[in-house]
């Protein structure tokens, strides 16, 4: 009886172990849709806390999901790639927003010089600050 | 009073230089600016083909900014746009391999040495050769490629492929993934340049 209990202990442990092994290895890529923001601002209080200090700007939003607003400056439709620069046009660096493919609906409804809300993960600042995976939030 | 002319005559010869000059360093400027293309979109995967596990992953926000004129060439990838097949892999390789909270993008900058065999206004294919440097994982290597360049239509389209050494640039493999990762990966690069 009580090698009967081991042998249950044991055999479950090594299940539950390999189990989390497996979940953890196939895990899910994350969902900007279902997860909630880090932080919310303007095109303008993103740019220029990475043209402040690109290195803590990276630390600080690199990584994380954001919800970014501004003017939308321009649309690039490039192969299959939904971009939406975002920002000033009197300003050198803005936000370049890359769209998830589902996006293209409304991408397509979109003009330029209006308010446009977004929500993706920041990847970081090239020529413009990088939002990735994004999605159109506020668009009518 | 007659002595006069050919001053006068020199002036307008000087006048007419000058005119000329100023013509010819603005068609220069002008020259200049048409002959610079953008991609913003550009792609770049890597394969990585080891004992146990192929990898690829694949990015499609490379920025590059090509000068036709000068044959001079810049592309830049931030870390965090490659894509992986499985999530985990692409945390490691932000938080383990590349460490992207400390280098968060690879910058290579070159020129194109044979550029004056490439004419931007001739529909056509190219072999270019491209000599410059790549900066990845914080560690500078020079690097000499190949690409393969066709313009129609006023666009450029380029690709290369080439190997990178990931030991070059002191990227660290642990040993319980040896055989997961390849020592050298492929590289392929593809850009769609348009007027900028």
């Amino acid at each position: 009886m009580k090698r009967k209990t081991v042998i249950y202990m044991i055999s479950s442990l090594i299940l539950i172990t390999s189990a989390i092994v497996v979940l953890k290895y196939y895990k899910p890529h994350r969902s900007v849709r279902k997860e909630e923001a880090a932080f919310r601002l303007s095109v303008k209080e993103l740019v220029d806390a990475f043209s402040n200090n690109e290195a803590d700007a990276n630390l600080r939003y690199a990584g994380k999901i954001l919800e970014v607003h501004g003017t939308l400056k321009e649309m690039i439709l490039n192969d299959s790639t939904l971009i939406l620069l975002m920002g000033d046009s009197t300003q050198m660096n803005g936000v370049s927003c890359y769209l998830q493919r589902d996006q293209k609906d409304r991408y397509t409804t979109l003009k330029r010089g209006e308010e446009v809300r977004v929500k993706g993960v920041c990847n970081g600042m090239l020529l413009d600050v990088v939002i990735d995976k994004a999605i159109l939030l506020n668009h009518e | 009073m007659n002595n006069m002319r050919p001053v006068r005559c020199l002036l307008l010869v000087g006048q007419a230089v000058a005119a000329t000059l100023v013509l010819l360093m603005m068609a220069g400027v002008e020259g200049q600016a048409q002959s610079r293309y953008i991609d913003r979109s550009g792609k770049a995967t890597f394969f990585s083909s080891a004992p146990l596990e192929d990898i690829t992953a694949k990015s499609e926000q490379v920025v590059s900014i090509l000068d036709a004129g000068s044959g001079e060439l810049v592309a830049s990838v931030l870390m965090r746009s490659f894509n992986f097949r499985k999530a985990l892999m692409e945390e490691h390789f932000n938080e383990t391999y590349i460490e992207s909270h400390k280098y968060p993008k690879a910058v290579f900058q070159g020129k194109i040495t044979n550029i004056d065999d490439f004419d931007p206004k001739k529909d056509g294919t190219y072999t270019l050769d491209v000599d410059g440097k790549i900066t990845l994982h914080g560690v500078t290597q020079p690097l000499r490629i190949k690409a393969e360049a066709r313009v129609a239509g006023g666009r450029i389209e380029a690709r290369s492929v080439f190997p990178l050494t990931v030991a070059d640039f002191k990227i660290e493999i642990p040993r319980l993934v040896v055989n997961n990762i390849a020592e050298v990966v492929e590289v392929t690069v593809m850009f769609n340049y348009q007027p900028m």
